[in-house]
């Protein structure tokens, strides 16, 4: 053999060794991710789960006070403004800086916050609240009734990029009592206020500060929150600094004045794979993963410690009910009996998700176990028998026919990771029982037009939202032509939902929810596959940091080992 | 001097059919900075008070004119549609970050692969001229994001020489420089070799031997300098795609470049940060292309004096 020929072969050799060691690159898709963040953004809730999956902390290190806990982060905000556009990574910083007047815990309970306590009048259209005393913002001024007011007034005017903008335009008025009473008054009550005002938009903001950005755009607006605002390198890193002065935390943790951290750092690193090797290589110490081949790698290092997180958002197939034959119910129920969530959670999941039988998530009150009898579950022969009675002849081997018209159809979703992988398996599910369909993968964008205009068929998509009345903008007839894609319409669920949304009593609420849940199930628009879920990886010198309500990472209690 | 003025002219009609188009293609992809910054949930209420707000109410011309009136008069390029940041303000501070790494990429490719190449061809036919041509070959199929984390891995993991991601100083400038320069360099490399074999065939190089003059001096004397054309055109194409940002490159490594920039602001379908971002980058490819030019005329005569 030449000389050439042996050089070659030995090239080639070392190539395949190579690509051997790699690290298992999963293209994440990375810029639609980042894309999906701002269009399914803010809402991107979760709560601790009932199981959470902690690996042994193999660490002799002691944490001490003081330190710097840094956290990958996908994308910078393009602002730290609370009532500003929710740009991907702004729910994530917002916690830190800026206080809510309530806030919930992993148990969807409200907890009082910067409002130590409120009364709800008996017509449900007057919410006073009283507001702890000696809180002072991070300019020295001290939260007052006028501080909280002027913050929802300020929401009002300039809040329509905000996700909650909806809810905060159910607010008719903002009254101040004295120095530490605040009046909302509403013409309907709204059942959601309590949603809306634990969210981390919801921050309450420094007057001095509202001023000064009111002439000033880069003025920066100041909150209460446990960590002051340090260096912002532009692309880079948010630092944030232990507020010494913070004694006013919630009982989300034990430690309810300042935190042990000296610093917060957030990390720019846009890619998950970066985010992975900067865990183990200890430039960072807390990331979320999104990827089942990346947790299946750090479950096996026993120093990593992780946390799953239940979110509150839906990933579902949807039928366009204004298009036939995806008009008839029994088609609906038919596809959706052929659909096999155990392996989509399987296979394109990793085993990461909770399988959903309701419209709603677990964590979301209005939730029921007792749904799951209503649940449509993978029955192949149930789903062509269905198909028969409906009036379509054919089979396995033939299409489905009715009137001439086959049976078929075009699937579309957008092309976020895992998405590819779904869709391929729904559409070899509906192969499988004689009903073939076409993949359509676009930008979220192009789907979320392409759905408002009804062009399409059948629909994999995702919400994230925080409150029941999720039901009302995603399955509500006055939302068909906007929010509610799948133009179905019930006046009886519409009823239900109406009256969910003015019912402040919990329990009843829930009650209402449940119901048109049960007719919703019945209607069979969706067919819900699964619930996500994030997992956060902690390094182990980590000790303290815990997961909350809406995968947010509590800091107060958490220490860092030297 | 007229050369460069009309140079610039001609400039200045390209950038404002590039902004024409880049503003064209925006508007021509589905939804707008409303659709993308208020999402799933809103309402039809909200995003038409989100339109009015963000003045996307405009007809699409109104919108362009306002742009361009603004530029022209107070050379301001509007602020972005999702944080209200002015747009300057953001490319200039990601310009210093994409200038870095590009003339840190451009140095590195050209010195590795004018090395390379050089050696390849005054070693042509040996075993080093098929390993450097075997390694080019290497070089340029690579895709940036696997060569990017296998660089990531390999120093960052397991030499621990290097950091992860970050920007702060000379170190973190390695990575992601070498990364982007692999598959220039491997251009340059090839296009060198067979550059210096062509030229070392030629008689006035043959008539440089016969007067006496050593090898070396033939080599930067009269070979490089002939063969330096079309590799400065190859690295000039490259540096000027690269001041333009280098998105993959910036996101493994978390570089905060333009090219990062440019594509969140189109899936936000942020118009004026894409405009900005497409017309500097626009403006300095044309740049960098002037200075080829120049380059190009001062290293070959022949060539000087029929463009100007």
């Amino acid at each position: 053999m030449s000389h050439r020929i042996r050089l070659a072969l030995v090239l080639i050799v070392l190539v395949i060794v190579a690509a051997g060691c790699a690290p298992k690159v999963q293209p994440d898709a990375q810029p639609t991710q980042v894309a999906d963040a701002t269009t399914a953004p803010a809402i991107t809730t979760a709560s601790a789960s009932d199981m959470p999956e902690a690996t042994a902390v193999a660490s002799s290190a002691t944490p001490v006070s003081g330190g710097t806990l840094v956290r990958a982060m996908t994308s910078e905000p393009a602002t730290i403004d609370p009532q500003g556009a929710p740009s991907s990574g702004l729910s994530l910083v917002l916690p830190y800086l800026f206080d809510t007047l309530v806030v919930r815990d992993v148990d969807n309970r409200l907890l009082p916050a910067l409002a130590e306590k409120w009364e709800v009048a008996s017509d449900g259209k007057t919410i006073s609240m009283t507001l702890r005393s000696g809180v002072t913002f991070h300019d020295g001024s001290p939260l007052t009734a006028d501080a909280v007011r002027l913050t929802f007034e300020r929401f009002k005017q300039k809040g329509v990029k905000s996700p909650i903008y909806g809810g905060i335009q159910q607010i008719a008025g903002i009254e101040v009592g004295d120095d530490l009473t605040v009046r909302f008054s509403f013409k309907e009550p709204a059942a959601n206020f309590w949603s809306t005002i634990s969210m981390p938009y919801a921050g309450i903001l420094s007057p001095a500060s509202m001023e000064k950005a009111a002439t000033d755009e880069q003025a920066q607006l100041v909150g209460t929150g446990p960590f002051i605002l340090g260096e912002w390198q532009a692309g880079q890193s948010i630092t944030l600094l232990r507020n010494e002065a913070y004694a006013w935390g919630s009982e989300l943790t034990e430690n309810r004045g300042a935190p042990h951290l000296e610093q917060f750092v957030f990390k720019v690193i846009p890619d998950a794979a970066t985010q992975l090797a900067a865990l183990q290589a200890g430039e960072v110490d807390v990331i979320f993963i999104n990827n089942p081949d990346h947790l299946a790698k750090l479950k096996q290092e026993s120093s990593i410690r992780l946390e799953e997180a239940v979110l509150n958002s839906l990933i579902y197939l949807g039928f366009n009910t204004a298009k036939a034959p995806f008009d008839d119910p029994k088609v609906r129920q038919a596809l959706s009996y052929a659909v096999n969530k155990d392996e989509i959670l399987e296979l394109a999941l990793g085993g990461v998700g909770i399988r959903a039988f309701a419209p709603l998530p677990p964590t979301l009150p209005g939730f029921d176990a007792s749904l799951a009898q209503h649940e449509l579950v993978y029955d192949p022969a149930r789903a062509q028998a269905l198909l028969a009675e409906a009036g379509f002849t054919g089979g396995s081997d033939a299409a489905w026919t009715r009137e001439g018209q086959a049976l078929t159809g075009v699937l579309l979703t957008s092309n976020r990771a895992p998405n590819d992988a779904i869709a391929s398996l729904l559409q070899s599910q509906l192969k499988a029982i004689g009903v073939p369909v076409e993949i359509q993968q676009l930008d979220s964008k192009a789907v979320m037009e392409a759905t408002t205009a009804g062009k399409f068929d059948l629909l994999l998509w995702r919400y994230d939202w925080n409150d029941p009345d999720a039901l009302n903008i995603y399955l509500g007839s006055d939302r068909v032509g906007s929010t509610n894609r799948v133009a179905y319409s019930n006046p009886t669920v519409d009823a239900l939902l109406a009256q969910g949304a003015r019912e402040l009593d919990e329990a009843g609420r829930s009650g209402l929810y449940v119901e048109a849940q049960k007719l919703i199930l019945a209607d069979a628009p969706w067919q819900p596959l699964y619930v996500p879920l994030d997992v956060v990886a902690m390094s182990a010198r980590v000790d303290g940091a815990r997961v909350g309500y809406m995968g947010r990472l509590l800091l107060n209690d958490a220490r860092v080992a030297r | 001097m007229i050369y460069v003025a009309r140079r610039a002219a001609s400039s200045l009609l390209v950038l404002l059919a590039v902004s024409l188009i880049a503003f064209l293609a925006l508007g021509s992809a589905p939804g707008d900075a409303a659709t993308a910054l208020a999402g799933d949930s809103a309402s039809a209420a909200q995003l038409a008070d989100l339109r009015a707000d963000l003045g996307l109410d405009r007809a699409p011309l109104a919108r362009y004119g306002a742009f361009l009136e603004g530029l022209v008069t107070r050379w301001d390029l509007g602020s972005s549609l999702v944080g209200g940041r002015p747009v300057i303000e953001l490319v200039l501070e990601r310009l210093p970050y994409t200038i870095g790494l590009a003339l840190a990429a451009v140095t590195l490719a050209a010195a590795l692969g004018g090395l390379g190449g050089t050696l390849a061809a005054l070693r042509s036919g040996t075993l080093l001229d098929t390993m450097v041509m075997a390694g080019a070959a290497l070089g340029v199929a690579i895709p940036t994001f696997w060569s990017g984390l296998l660089l990531i891995l390999l120093f960052s993991l397991h030499l621990r020489w290097l950091p992860v991601t970050g920007a702060d100083g000379p170190a973190h400038l390695i990575l992601p420089a070498v990364t982007l320069a692999l598959p220039t360099a491997a251009a340059v490399a090839r296009l060198v070799r067979s550059g210096l074999l062509d030229v070392l065939g030629t008689d006035y190089v043959r008539t440089a031997h016969a007067k006496g003059l050593t090898p070396h001096r033939v080599v930067v004397g009269h070979v490089l300098r002939n063969g330096l054309v079309p590799v400065t055109s190859v690295l000039g194409l490259q540096l000027g795609h690269l001041l333009g940002g280098a998105f993959i490159v910036e996101t493994i490594f978390g570089w905060p470049g333009l090219g990062r920039l440019a594509v969140q602001a189109i899936f936000d379908r942020d118009e004026p940060v894409v405009l900005g971002a497409v017309l500097v980058a626009a403006t300095m490819y044309l740049l960098v292309n002037l200075l080829v030019d120049v380059a190009h005329g001062w290293l070959d005569p022949r060539v000087g004096r029929e463009a100007i």
